[in-house]
């Protein structure tokens, strides 16, 4: 059974129709990537599923539980966001800003007892922010945030994770580094993770499905082979790519090619003569 | 998904002392309430006429026990008694609760637009009072009115109305943005200033009495007006108190706070009701009095951080503190000519919170 199900999402801002009859479904272990050009909705997709802009029309569920009979904070239980390079007030210590991930479990009027510390601990643990715990937020770097902001999402202790391009704006180390991170996880805890990526060969290498959009609606779905492909990626984004095997595992994986591929010199053949004499 | 700490695994001591800020700075508020009782008590002795701390201490005790039946001999001159309980207690009492009052709302309010310009008078609170006082001020009411207390109305009235219309021009759909609530408040506050100096001009022969009021003070405290704050005082006080870790959260801007689990319409209608209810409270008793709520939360966030949880009851301390020392400050310093309160404040205040930021290096907001 599908943990996280989502059917027949549509979403407008005013007149503009930002997401039109989105379903997908993400299994507890799994991976569902959402890929596409700017202004396709992805992150509209992960703002509709966390309830921060209202629903038109569609259903979103977990385990069976439609999310819009749950309240706000039953729903924050269940469901973690890592928005796109968060905000954080500076001046606010790590552990601070990771507790914060405890108040959906938290009643009016109560305060943190020893088992949320134990949970934010051991998240702080698996994210390895253990040590930066009494730093200020200001004096850290774009990937210790990062870390900062996975680990305050899961000391929610949801079963479903959405990440909006967790990724952008960090070093190629960091990259990798936070999405073995998420995979780890995603595999310990049996996380149902919703990833956001603009990097199609990240998305290719950390996904086990794919969900390409193009304006708001599903333009292809699969495996990593089978969304993306030389004619997808010119259909939606239209960008002339090579697709290629990944060396090491065989995945997709895509390869600019400058000038659109329409002959500006650089792109030339290693059979053109010309180029190697 | 759990991440439950395995039996067995203990806490680590370290991070146990930190879990609880209020419960590790219990002992600070507990000094810091002392110190404000011992302020207000010394203040009270300062003036006209000087009254020896324990010849105080006595009079204090004699009161009490006078209210348990027991008469204690009298051994200090009548007029003491009258100078203490009729005038200074009231006084000294009253600037504590607009202090508070003050300092509090411009805690949350800078919490709430994460903003450290924010003041108590940022969305309409002092233009809004200023206009509802200064029409008290010029209608021909019946002299009746002013005793009854008609210019503490309307300026309670005015400041209230005020930011309720800001709020209702500043909703989008089901929600209020903060940058928008600050435009319109400034707009709507720059209205109400523009009709109030009109109002002022046209009224010359009541400027006096105008600007006395706006300069505002507390050389008219009495105990009807601490009775008049009150009753918004200690629920406004207490509901942003309750709060403090919701402003925590809110810290992180309102999408992230949502996905959380907060309502945070809801928190945000909550916190400008409260935080308005008392500024208006503290600005219909006492006119308008500057810089307090705008530098303690600031001084109390240098020194102690920026938790809210700790930073709203400790600013309520400081705010009273330090208004009344402004106060006492303002009728002691030139003899019988008294300074505007406000003036104390600017100029006491500003030096030291600029030694306070110059101490820190580091973000403080």
């Amino acid at each position: 059974m599908a943990f996280l199900d989502i059917r027949g999402l549509t979403f407008s801002y005013g007149e503009r129709c930002v997401l039109k009859k989105v379903s997908l479904s993400v299994s507890p272990g799994e991976t569902l990537g959402v890929i596409g050009p700017n202004g396709s909705g992805k992150s509209t997709l992960i703002r509709a599923i966390s309830r921060v802009v209202p629903l038109v029309t569609g259903c979103v569920s977990i385990d069976g539980t439609d999310l819009c009979r749950l309240s706000r904070s039953q729903l924050a239980r269940r469901i973690a966001v890592v928005p796109q390079a968060a905000t954080l007030p500076e001046a606010f210590t790590v552990l601070e800003i990771v507790m914060m991930g405890r108040t959906p479990h938290l009643g009016f009027l109560r305060s943190e007892g020893p088992r949320d510390l134990g949970v934010v601990e051991r998240a702080m643990e698996v994210t390895n922010t253990s040590a930066l715990a009494e730093r200020r937020i200001g004096e850290l770097s774009g990937g210790e945030r990062q870390r900062v902001v996975l680990a305050r999402a899961l000391a929610q202790e949801p079963q479903v994770l959405l990440l909006d391009e967790p990724t952008a704006h960090l070093d190629i180390n960091y990259q990798v580094s936070l999405l073995d991170l998420v995979d780890r996880l995603k595999h310990e805890q049996g996380l149902g993770v919703l990833l956001v990526l603009h990097d199609l060969n990240l998305a290719a290498q950390y996904c086990q499905r794919l969900l390409l959009l193009h304006r708001g609606e599903v333009f292809a779905r699969g495996t990593p082979a089978e969304v993306i492909t030389e004619a997808n990626v010119r259909a939606v984004y239209g960008a002339q790519v090579c697709i290629l095997p990944h060396p090491v595992n065989l995945l997709p994986t895509t390869i600019v090619v400058p000038g659109n591929g329409r002959g500006n010199g650089i792109m030339s053949t290693p059979e053109d003569p010309a180029r190697w004499s | 998904m759990t991440l439950a700490p395995q039996v067995g695994a203990q806490p680590r001591p370290r991070a146990q002392w930190l879990l609880h800020p209020l419960r590790r700075r219990w002992g600070v508020l507990g000094l810091a309430l002392v110190a404000v009782g011992v302020v207000m008590l010394v203040s009270s002795t300062q003036g006209a006429v000087a009254i020896p701390v324990e010849t105080l201490a006595r009079m204090l005790l004699a009161k009490l026990s006078s209210l348990g039946g027991a008469t204690a001999a009298v051994s200090w001159p009548a007029s003491y008694e009258a100078v203490f309980f009729q005038i200074r207690l009231p006084r000294v009492v009253l600037a504590g609760l607009v202090g508070a009052c003050l300092a509090a709302a411009g805690a949350a309010y800078q919490g709430l637009f994460r903003n450290p310009l924010a003041d108590p008078y940022l969305i309409g609170v002092a233009s809004g009072a200023s206009l509802g006082a200064v029409l008290a001020l010029i209608l021909p009411l019946a002299p009746v009115l002013y005793t009854l207390g008609a210019v503490q109305l309307m300026a309670f009235a005015g400041a209230v109305a005020t930011v309720a219309a800001v709020y209702g021009l500043a909703r989008v759909g089901g929600s209020v943005p903060v940058s928008t609530l600050l435009l319109a408040g400034v707009a709507l506050g720059a209205f109400a200033s523009a009709v109030t100096s009109f109002f002022m001009y046209i009224h010359g022969d009541k400027l006096v009495s105008i600007y006395s009021w706006l300069l505002g003070g507390f050389s008219l405290g009495d105990w009807s007006k601490v009775l008049a704050i009150l009753p918004y005082a200690v629920p406004g006080l207490a509901y942003m108190c309750v709060h403090g870790r919701f402003l925590n959260v809110l810290q992180l801007e309102e999408e992230q706070a949502a996905q959380l689990g907060l309502p945070v319409e809801r928190l945000k209608i909550g916190l400008i009701a409260a935080a308005t209810l008392v500024t208006a409270a503290a600005v219909s008793v006492s006119g308008l009095i500057g810089f307090a709520g705008l530098i303690v939360p600031h001084a109390v966030r240098l020194l102690w951080g920026p938790d809210y949880r700790f930073l709203l009851p400790m600013s309520i301390l400081m705010g009273a503190a330090f208004l009344v020392l402004a106060d006492t400050l303002a009728r002691t310093l030139l003899g019988s000519t008294e300074i505007p309160v406000g003036a104390i404040t600017a100029f006491v205040g500003a030096p030291f919170f600029l030694y306070l930021l110059r101490q820190k290096k580091r973000a403080i907001f």
